[in-house]
């Protein structure tokens, strides 16, 4: 990547710009927020039925199991791909052109506009922890070395995240529609990546399918170190080279689509 | 005259979205995963555990099914309230305004959400699914509820969107109000009441009518009602509930077009 002062500058700029977009739709994040809360305090109440009075089921507590999704649906919140829906609109509206003539390569903008969403999200998520505590349940980390690890873990899981929104995005340079894919992976993401129902929890056959799945990587495998679920130091190792390995095959097959789109690329009313 | 209108301009709206085939079946299939999605939640636990508040699988498949009939049919025509804001904003909704069809019955047959389809085919399958793990005896009269159910339920779906639209005109904005009570109706409705504790069952009986949609039919199909909170006879006239709703809505919404001050003027 460019990295002379002026690029610098130019990412700066544009992930600054970013920030700006989310405060500027400021009702649609809260609303996403909101959701959020609801989705947290409706997990809460569906699992505290089917306990149905225990306290623990097949080793797994309640109030650890509540903290564990209440967790897993903010950090889903916090790593969402806007690359997807902005790649679709800039192909869309053909402005795409105007993106690959710029002075910066079009990845490096794409991701410091990345970096600056989710910065203009993290005040929201901040005000919404006191509510999560409320709706759901936020238990503090296992210990400091799972602490340590969570880090490291989730940061790894933002990564796959926003390489499995830019695939997505990709797609848009064949399709140009992408909307369809996005839904569906919002809801694998959920559904898969363990913040409806932690693996642990699943059917074995269901199982089977999530860890041969990237989403488990965004919200399961933090989780677990979080919680403390994972706490042997070859598990951790283990989790976290799956995590890198994930990073580094998505990223790999990223960088062979993009190669095939530039060459493709069509400017609509250009 | 009135109904003959709406009809033709909601064929005309299916027409168009119809055209783009390859956005129909995406959004079809969009449908059914979002909607999926917290069926195949609610499955994957009741696997592992018995029952959701005292319901089985086979009674929150029946509820569930039913709900998301119950939203497919409140789609044919709350599909456009999304839309509303941009048109108020834009003025675009001036349209509506200058032709003799009433501009409510005009704004929501100007296009249909083919994700209806999606909503229907889910929900009859997740149904008849239902019907089979459950024992209800479909007496004539059993189906003849059922029906009227179903009707009544979108009325009070779609009576929300409407009355949620009528704040547009006076605060241009509306969507994101509509999108979280949508997303209650189509989360929390797909459980028995009883599991969000006595004063959220209230809420959701009065406040915001979520268990009219489908859950309060459920518990009389269900031979379940006894275990309300509230009289069974409210139960048993829940079809009711939605032609009330969207009264009130519709005369709000009419009462709050007075608001509307088109764009650039």
């Amino acid at each position: 990547m460019n990295t002379t002062p002026a690029a610098r500058a130019g990412y700066l700029k544009l992930a600054r710009l970013q920030i700006a977009v989310t405060h500027t739709y400021r009702w649609q994040v809260i609303a996403f927020l909101l959701s959020s809360l609801l989705q947290i305090f409706l997990l809460k109440v569906v699992w505290t039925a089917v306990y149905d009075g225990r306290s623990s089921v097949d080793g797994v507590p309640l109030v650890e199991l509540i903290s564990f999704l209440t967790i897993a649906q903010l950090q889903l919140l916090a790593m969402q791909p806007m690359m997807v829906w902005y790649l679709e609109r800039r192909i869309h509206e053909g402005h795409i052109g105007l993106d690959l003539v710029r002075p910066l390569p079009f990845l490096g903008q794409l991701l410091a506009q990345q970096a600056g969403a989710t910065i203009g999200y993290l005040p929201f998520l901040l005000v919404a922890i006191p509510f999560a505590f409320v709706l759901g349940n936020l238990a503090p980390p296992a210990s400091s070395t799972a602490a340590v690890f969570y880090i490291a873990s989730a940061l790894l899981g933002y990564a796959v995240a926003m390489l499995i929104g830019l695939l997505m995005g990709l797609v848009a340079f064949w399709t140009v529609q992408t909307l369809g894919v996005a839904v569906i992976y919002r809801f694998a993401a959920q559904f898969f990546g363990g913040a409806l129902i932690p693996l642990f929890l699943m059917p074995d056959g269901l199982r089977v399918v999530a860890e041969l799945l990237p989403f488990q990587a965004q919200a399961h495998i933090p989780l677990s170190i979080y919680t403390g679920r994972t706490s042997e130091p070859g598990a951790i190792a283990a989790a976290i080279g799956l995590q890198l390995s994930w990073v580094l095959a998505l990223a790999l097959l990223a960088g062979l689509i993009w190669r095939r789109a530039r060459r493709i690329v069509t400017v609509y009313g250009g | 005259m009135m109904l003959a209108t709406g009809v033709r301009l909601w064929l005309a709206g299916l027409r168009g979205a119809l055209q783009y085939r390859t956005d129909t079946l995406i959004v079809i299939v969009m449908a059914l995963v979002f909607q999926g999605t917290g069926f195949a939640f609610a499955w994957v636990i009741l696997t592992r555990f018995e029952a959701i508040g005292g319901w089985s699988l086979g009674d929150i498949a029946f509820l569930y099914g039913l709900r998301l009939m119950v939203h497919a049919v409140a789609g044919v025509l709350a599909g456009p309230f999304f839309g509303l804001e941009w048109q108020v904003r834009t003025g675009q909704f001036d349209r509506y305004l200058v032709r003799p069809a009433s501009p409510l019955l005009q704004f929501m047959t100007q296009s249909v959400q083919v994700s209806v389809l999606g909503d229907l085919l889910g929900g009859l399958a997740i149904f008849a699914a239902a019907t089979a793990l459950t024992e209800v005896a479909w007496t004539p009269l059993a189906i003849g509820y059922l029906l009227l159910a179903i009707l009544g339920g979108a009325l009070v779906e779609l009576a929300t969107r409407v009355l949620i639209g009528a704040l547009t005109f006076k605060t241009l904005s509306s969507a994101p109000l509509m999108f979280l009570s949508d997303s209650v109706f189509s989360t929390y409705g797909n459980y028995p009441m009883s599991i969000f504790g006595s004063v959220l069952a209230w809420t959701f009986t009065f406040l915001l009518p979520l268990a009219f949609v489908a859950y309060l039919p459920a518990t009389v199909l269900l031979n379940r009602a006894a275990e309300l909170q509230v009289t069974p006879l409210l139960a048993y006239a829940a079809p009711l509930a939605g032609v009330i709703w969207l009264a009130v809505a519709i005369r709000l919404f009419n009462s709050q077009l007075g608001n509307y001050q088109s764009a650039g003027h």
